[in-house]
């Protein structure tokens, strides 16, 4: 760790996770345009970079976009980014009554405390879950990979039902190309260009970035309202730390364990942080007029919840949300394997990753308390010219990917089917998910059925898979067992 | 009223929802017809075509519910709703497919077409006006140029 911290130092890193903290801030202040977006449309740019460089950068941009996401939603009461949401309900009554400075004070402030708070979960918990994963077998990592996608369907927002269709869509369309078990082609309907699979890139970026794009040119001619903000009062005290210190660390616990459950993102992380900042306070009617403990409630849990979702990401491979899916893709884009192994493997790049999100997290509070004045101002950046420039990088970076335009083709199909999926309100996460999950479930599926010669009842031999399994179905279970108790319940209350 | 217009939200979704539940069964009959002539498993339990077939079964089974809800809420089309930006949308994505087809088909390099593609992109964003075309064309000029020379001569990648 000591070591990953000091390649940290050195000026290429450093400049990247600069860098990389400083687009997304901007990036993440801009609403519309969410870190998500930012990391995949960097990947690209990554391939001529060294691994560790590579995720120092999109670590950078992470918690960069997370973080600039405040912004935006106190000042306009538009989330720079989704997890902002629970922010607009404290910070912009808080702007709105003149005091937008301390608003975005204790967002970076909380910002921080969460990311740091998050940070430690990470650098104690990575290396002995990692031990643990690298006595699964293939079952367990079958059951694993079912358990997050059920869990990323049923607790993403919208149908349960929708979410598990998603989830089979993103499975479905990682099928075509070779079949790696046996290396038969398959699916492919005679399109060479399929042989290879799809590339995680182009329907990465299509997903995201074009339908994203798409749902920005909706509201292109929404004018902003303009406000400016004095640096004076951005920053706070140690008084302010000690008055909301409780919170501080309830909200950073809960957000964490939120991000490391899979699928579900910073906002509902915030939403739970928020709604228990209510339930414990003295004051609860305050709560979304402009009152200060909602604000760092909603602000801490968002940014812990990145540490958290690191958490299974480089100790099992498992993406917690969408953009650990992409970061998953970029440690694939390097030839490196998400898991276990990278502890052992690529230590530099396991510790470097941990070691980068507390550098971000200092980065992000230095930068934001420096600059937030000129910060806001690129809110109001023209997007005519930001979303033509941001189709084209959408081009040239996936073209870039292995200099083929069927490539380009895929992205643009991504898109259009992002957005069809967005406008029937099926969640996106689940889809993309699907996607970087089927290959690893495939495999692991049909390694454990060789190994048991095909009896699929070998499953309950493996006390993990059998856990697994258990939460699988329970989660699945759960939505129609709360809903019986819901009818249950409300009966006899419509009879009295 | 805003219980009639949450009435007709309702309403859009069910449709929605009929169309999407049709087009995910329409994928999984894809998937079974594309799976029809894989050979059946010979060194191993399982084979290539399990786990297309039993994800677009189960793909197709969540969408009838999907159906059956929405035909149960009642379906209506979704009338003049957003109209100036879904024409927006479609111009835009008219002009991505234009500019990708005529640089996959070496019809023009990547440069001339970048820069008409922002030029004419900034102008169905942002409207035309004379004020307005300057800019237009100073961006579209430097950004195009600037990209090439960036991804050429710094990530050495050949842009068409």
């Amino acid at each position: 760790m000591i070591d990953a911290f000091l390649a940290l130092l050195s000026p290429w890193p450093l400049f990247y996770l600069t860098l990389g903290t400083a687009l997304g801030i901007v990036i993440g202040a801009i609403p519309g345009l969410t870190a998500s977006m930012l990391i995949a449309l960097t990947l690209p740019l990554t391939f001529s970079m060294e691994p560790t460089h590579a995720m120092t950068l999109l670590i950078g941009e992470y918690v960069g976009g997370i973080s600039g996401g405040l912004i935006a939603a106190t000042l306009l009461r538009m989330p720079g980014t989704p997890a902002s949401i629970m922010t607009t309900f404290d910070g912009f009554p808080m702007a709105q009554k003149g005091r937008g400075e301390r608003a975005l004070g204790l967002g970076i402030a909380a910002s921080f405390f969460g990311g740091v708070v998050s940070w430690a979960f990470l650098a104690l918990l990575s290396p002995p879950l990692a031990r643990l994963a690298l006595s699964f077998g293939p079952w367990e990592y079958f059951t694993l990979v079912l358990m997050a996608l059920v869990m990323l369907a049923s607790l993403s927002q919208g149908s349960m039902i929708k979410g598990l269709i998603a989830a089979c869509l993103g499975m479905l369309f990682a099928m075509p190309g070779i079949d790696p078990s046996i290396g038969q082609l398959r699916l492919t309907f005679g399109i060479n260009d399929l042989a290879g699979g799809l590339n995680l890139l182009p329907v990465l970026i299509g997903t995201f970035a074009v339908s994203q794009i798409i749902k920005d040119v909706l509201s292109i001619s929404t004018p902003l309202p303009r406000v400016d903000v004095q640096r004076k009062g951005v920053v706070i005290g140690r008084r302010d730390v000690t008055k909301h210190f409780s919170n501080l660390c309830r909200s950073s616990v809960i957000g964490t364990w939120i991000g490391i459950l899979p699928g579900i993102g910073g906002n509902i992380a915030a939403m739970v942080a928020y709604a228990t900042a209510r339930q414990v306070s003295r004051e609860p009617q305050k709560f979304g007029t402009g009152h200060e403990p909602g604000v760092v409630a909603a602000e801490t849990a968002n940014n812990a919840s990145i540490g958290g979702a690191l958490i299974p990401l480089i100790t099992m491979g498992i993406p917690g949300s969408v953009t650990e899916a992409i970061l998953i893709g970029a440690l694939i884009i390097h030839n490196l394997q998400p898991g276990p192994l990278l502890f052992a493997t690529n230590p530099e790049i396991a510790y470097g990753v941990i070691a980068s999100y507390l550098a971000a997290n200092i980065l992000m509070l230095f930068m934001m308390l420096a600059a937030v004045s000129y910060i806001a101002r690129v809110m109001y950046l023209p997007r005519t010219y930001l979303i033509s420039a941001i189709l084209l990088f959408c081009v040239i970076g996936t073209f870039a990917l292995n200099n083929r335009f069927f490539d380009v083709w895929v992205m643009l199909g991504f898109g259009v089917i992002g957005f069809c999926l967005e406008r029937v309100k099926v969640p996106l996460g689940p889809f993309v998910i699907g996607f970087v999950l089927a290959p690893i479930a495939e495999e692991q599926f049909r390694a454990g059925m060789m190994a048991s010669a095909g009896d699929v009842m070998a499953i309950f031999t493996r006390p993990f898979a059998t856990a697994f399994l258990i939460v699988s179905l329970a989660t699945l279970a759960w939505p129609f067992i709360a809903e019986r108790r819901r009818a249950r319940t409300s009966r006899p209350q419509e009879t009295s | 009223m805003a219980e009639a217009s949450n009435r007709g939200d309702q309403r859009v979704v069910a449709w929605g929802d009929l169309v999407f539940a049709l087009a995910v069964i329409l994928a999984a009959a894809v998937v079974w017809f594309g799976t029809a002539d894989l050979p059946p498993p010979r060194y191993e339990p399982v084979g290539s075509a399990a786990l297309p077939r039993a994800i677009a079964s189960l793909m197709s089974l969540l969408s009838i519910f999907i159906a059956v809800r929405a035909v149960r809420a009642g379906g209506q089309a979704r009338g003049g709703e957003q109209t100036g930006g879904l024409l927006r949308i479609a111009a835009l994505a008219g002009l991505l497919v234009i500019f990708v087809a005529v640089m996959d088909a070496r019809i023009v390099g990547f440069r001339p077409a970048a820069a008409a593609f922002l030029f004419v992109s900034c102008a169905i964003l942002g409207g035309l006006s004379l004020s307005r075309l300057a800019g237009y064309t100073v961006f579209s000029a430097i950004l195009s140029l600037g990209l090439h020379a960036v991804f050429t001569r710094l990530f050495y990648i050949d842009l068409p």
